[in-house]
């Protein structure tokens, strides 16, 4: 399919072939990541040569600066006080457009880098860049809609698709705004796989489940391509969240003793000694921090800490309070205020099979129950 | 002030630029939010009254001395006790989007008018104006995908990039637009209106031609396609800068 993005986006991948790569600039390497990034955000096909010349011409240090050129030029973005739809603003036109382009170099970022098992998402390069985006208030304060931001992204809006960053932007609202029936992008999934952004949003935040199991479930190259990507994540110790664990679970099942499937997290191998020379000094106390993500179908997120002595559980609360939250067969008290529970489990308390039931419900009436496993860290 | 400075300019896909009148108050506001800087000065975190940069080209458009000058006597100017009132001007600010001059006394504007005139400044931006659509008059069509890829190889060759004016089409809400946005940072932007007849929307300028990934944006960045306008899916560049560059 033609679109004014795609062309341009064609043509940049022309020019990189272009380009030795090696000797480039910041700067430049930012137009070169955008690019590609562009292309997988499309859907794009690289061509046989580009990623094979992207993993041996483009260095780590050179993606990092680029990623850092990059947070400079967010710190230039202008932003007016508010937004109003008569008066017409280069700056904020500018930034959200800038702001997008973000997401396809982070995009390209990874996809060079993974493989050589550095994940860009924990430089402090690429923390840079988020503190950077995250200063600017692209909503101006609440008064631009999400569909005048759109309008001002101009071709770009056709990047703003369900589980793009558009969606974690407080936007003000329209003024017809229809409620969160989201039935249409499901019904999507019955045209057009999705794009490589919304199977990373899932598999690391668990994004849009409905949408990508049912195309995961549609086309085989969708699931194979998850699943490649839940594992390579995990053997990189990647963020693969609760919602992508199970889908990955489900496809290799491992039941309990009671039945059903059990989701397998990494848990700290016994706790070491620090070097010989501090003697007496006690064990180092190892920890896995699992951040799981949305816990859908519940609007909540949770994360889990595991340490050699026990297992915590972080329950947030979005829009809608919880009511209870268990772990194996230790219950959380309900928070004193700001919608988080906290539960602690120490392993002697862990019993049976080692899968211990993990179950969170809201004030809805909606549950989110499943059973989990620790296994030794591969790492 | 009439633009542009002939009676017509034609331009390529039948867009017909045809003179005509810019209401003062209107031309007034673009010049003090531009080249005088009460835009810059406006935002969230207010930047330098410069921004835009109008006091770096040859010749400059405004400068600090004569920006201060005119800033002083505006203050002062009264017409039947209504006063300017950009606060921009008299050193304190104001969170609205736009500069006031739209609801100011016309008496008024035509003295503020008549007074930035000594300065050269509408003449100025009114040539920036006419300079970037006069390049694409005689433009080359190209496609998207061909003029990416050659600016793609370009990054490194700053001389490529001189004399470059690229002209998109497109919709920016209600309004279809042409867009000319020069490699210099000035950008020209046009209203389509009935029989592909223009009429002069806004001037301005950001100084992005240092970086060469922000000179890329910037020429490149297009209103939202329309497909139903002429060269919407197209740019357009000078004839002589697509013959240097073998287009």
């Amino acid at each position: 399919m033609r679109s004014p993005l795609r062309e341009r986006t064609a043509g940049a991948l022309d020019g990189i072939a272009g380009l030795e790569l090696e000797t480039l600039e910041p700067g430049a390497v930012v137009v070169v990541l955008s690019a590609v990034g562009d292309a997988l955000r499309l859907d794009m096909p690289l061509g046989p040569a580009l990623p094979g010349e992207l993993q041996r011409r483009l260095s780590e240090a050179q993606i990092l600066r680029a990623v850092d050129a990059l947070a400079e030029s967010v710190d230039r973005w202008s932003l007016p006080e508010a937004f109003s739809p008569e008066a017409s603003d280069s700056g904020l036109e500018w930034a959200l457009r800038r702001r997008d382009e973000v997401v396809s170099v982070l995009t390209a970022a990874r996809r060079v880098l993974l493989p050589r098992g550095i994940l860009v998402d924990g430089s402090a390069n690429a923390e840079r860049l988020a503190r950077a985006v995250a200063a600017h208030d692209l909503s101006c304060g609440g008064t631009l809609t999400r569909a005048e931001a759109e309008r001002l992204l101009g071709e770009r809006g056709e990047l703003a698709i369900g589980g793009s960053w558009l969606e974690y932007v407080a936007w003000a609202p329209e003024e017809a705004e229809e409620g969160p029936d989201r039935a249409w992008l499901d019904a999507a999934a019955g045209d057009t796989p999705p794009s490589l952004e919304l199977l990373e949003g899932y598999v690391v935040f668990g994004r849009l489940r409905k949408f990508i199991e049912s195309a995961a479930a549609r086309w085989p190259e969708v699931a194979d391509e998850l699943a490649d990507m839940i594992a390579t994540y995990r053997e990189h110790a990647g963020r693969v969240g609760f919602i992508a664990r199970l889908w990955d679970a489900r496809r290799r099942p491992q039941t309990s003793e009671s039945g059903g499937v059990v989701v397998s997290f990494e848990r700290p191998g016994p706790a070491k000694k620090l070097a010989a020379s501090d003697g007496d000094s006690a064990p180092e106390a190892p920890s896995i921090e699992h951040e799981l993500g949305i816990l859908d179908p519940l609007d909540a997120q949770a994360s889990l800490t595991a340490s050699d002595r026990e297992l915590v559980l972080t329950v947030y609360a979005g829009a809608t309070a919880l009511r209870e939250v268990t772990l194996g067969s230790a219950h959380a008290e309900p928070p004193v205020r700001g919608g988080v529970w906290s539960v602690r489990l120490p392993w002697d308390a862990a019993t049976g099979d080692g899968a211990l039931r993990v179950r969170v419900r809201d004030a809805a009436g909606r549950d989110f129950d499943a059973q989990i496993a620790l296994g030794p860290d591969p790492a | 002030m009439k633009l542009p400075s002939v009676p017509v300019l034609e331009l390529p896909g039948g867009y017909r630029w045809v003179q005509h009148e810019v209401p003062m108050k209107v031309w007034q506001a673009h010049l003090l939010k531009h080249p005088l800087g009460v835009g810059a000065l406006r935002r969230r975190q207010p930047l330098p009254w410069n921004h835009e940069g109008w006091d770096l080209i040859d010749p400059p458009a405004i400068t600090e001395e004569r920006r201060t000058r005119f800033a002083e006597e505006v203050s002062n100017m009264s017409f039947e006790r209504r006063r300017c009132e950009v606060r921009e001007l008299r050193g304190s600010r104001s969170s609205k989007p736009e500069p006031e001059c739209y609801h100011c006394e016309p008496p008024l504007v035509v003295k503020c008018h008549q007074r930035l005139a000594e300065e050269a400044t509408p003449a100025r931006y009114a040539a920036e104006t006419e300079r970037l659509v006069r390049a694409v008059v005689d433009g080359a069509e190209v496609s998207r995908r061909l003029l990416t890829g050659r600016l793609l190889v370009a990054l490194k060759q700053p001389d490529a990039w001189a004399g470059l004016v690229v002209m998109t089409v497109g919709r920016d809400g209600k309004d279809a637009v042409v867009r000319c946005s020069g490699a210099d940072g000035t950008r020209a932007e046009l209203y389509v209106g009935p029989q592909r007849q223009l009429g002069w929307r806004t001037t301005y300028r950001s100084a992005v031609a240092e970086r060469p990934n922000e000179r890329l944006s910037w020429v490149l960045d297009s209103p939202a396609p329309a497909p139903g306008l002429s060269l919407s899916e197209v740019f357009v560049v000078p004839r002589d800068w697509a013959n240097r560059h073998g287009i």
